[in-house]
């Protein structure tokens, strides 16, 4: 293909499905609350360590309150006192998981003609993967006030601190000076934060 | 549409399947306007370029009978799609495996090698 071929098509393909690349241009999300606009960037090196270092002393004062528990003792707790077994979960799970791998497998030796065996399974794959979901959701939902868990809401907070910032005369400033800041601000500016964090972290932790 | 969706759509798109390619090809091309610390939605997209470069490839080559654009369009039937040509392919390198082996085999085997009678007169 020509090469003023191929930027013609590229064109039409960006006009064509609306393209919104803004989310992977450069390591950075923007997003906007009460007419503000906000961002969350990736932290530099140093600012890992620090997090790092943070999390680290957390994980100490953490293990001197009273109830603190790791996953497996929290799992084993659940279990014995009849609230809820987690490895029953898992094993539903791993379930649906097969169940999913069989539809997969039918649903890949459909011919595209046939759009009403498609639509069938593709149903029975979408509800299959809500209840994965549903199930993945349970599972961490009773295992938030484990030490793990209550370490990666620190870390993803302070991250989210450290990485907010908000457009002032075209400049980019720091939201939070400090944690304590940060707890005390109206709750859906720091969700909204620490969901674009999230988004933007994804599978680098 | 959720944020996986769309990346999908930008990594199947001719536009990012251009420049990935071009990328390959000459170094001093880059995908995004940082070259470093990544985000994790910069490595998704980087997970999901070659592995529809590859349906493009098979799609242009032929390769399967229900793969087409449709498929490739459509996230479930691509899902669908790539969860069954890993399990042909895993079943044809076992295949390839056991043949192989029952290949050494043979060789191993004295009464299969081949002897001549020779005329030395």
């Amino acid at each position: 293909m020509e090469n003023k071929e191929i930027l013609t098509e590229s064109i039409s393909d960006l006009l064509k499905n609306n393209f919104n690349d803004a989310i992977i241009t450069d390591n950075k999300l923007c997003f906007i609350v009460d007419k503000d606009m906000y961002r969350v960037r990736m932290p530099n090196q140093g600012e890992q360590a620090l997090v790092e270092h943070k999390r680290n002393l957390m994980q100490l004062e953490y293990g001197k309150q009273e109830g603190c528990v790791v996953k497996a003792k929290l799992i084993r707790d659940l279990k014995e006192n009849n609230v809820v077994d987690i490895e029953q979960l898992n094993e539903e799970k791993e379930v649906l998981i097969k169940e999913l791998k069989k539809y997969w497998f039918i649903l890949a030796t459909r011919d595209s003609e046939d759009e009403k065996k498609i639509a069938e399974y593709t149903e029975k794959i979408n509800k299959i993967q809500n209840a994965l979901q549903d199930v993945s959701v349970d599972i961490s939902t009773y295992l938030i006030p484990c030490l793990q868990s209550r370490l990666e809401k620190f870390y993803l907070e302070y991250i989210t601190v450290l990485c907010t910032e908000i457009s002032v005369d075209n400049e980019w400033k720091r939201v939070w000076n400090t944690f304590e800041e940060f707890n005390l601000v109206d709750a859906s500016l720091s969700n909204k934060a620490i969901a674009n964090m999230t988004w933007l972290l994804l599978s680098r932790r | 549409m959720n944020i996986e969706q769309q990346i999908r759509k930008l990594a199947r798109s001719i536009y990012y399947q251009n420049i990935y390619k071009s990328a390959k090809e000459i170094g001093s091309i880059q995908i995004f306007a940082n070259n470093t610390n990544l985000s994790g939605l910069q490595t998704l997209l980087l997970f999901w370029l070659p592995i529809y470069e590859s349906l493009y490839t098979d799609l242009h080559n032929k390769e399967w009978r229900y793969l087409d654009e449709k498929v490739i369009e459509d996230d479930c039937r691509c899902d669908a799609f790539l969860y069954w040509r890993s399990k042909i392919k895993e079943a044809e390198l076992i295949n390839h495996k056991k043949e192989e082996k029952k290949h050494k085999l043979k060789l191993k085997d004295k009464s299969n090698v081949t002897t001549f009678d020779i005329d030395f007169q």
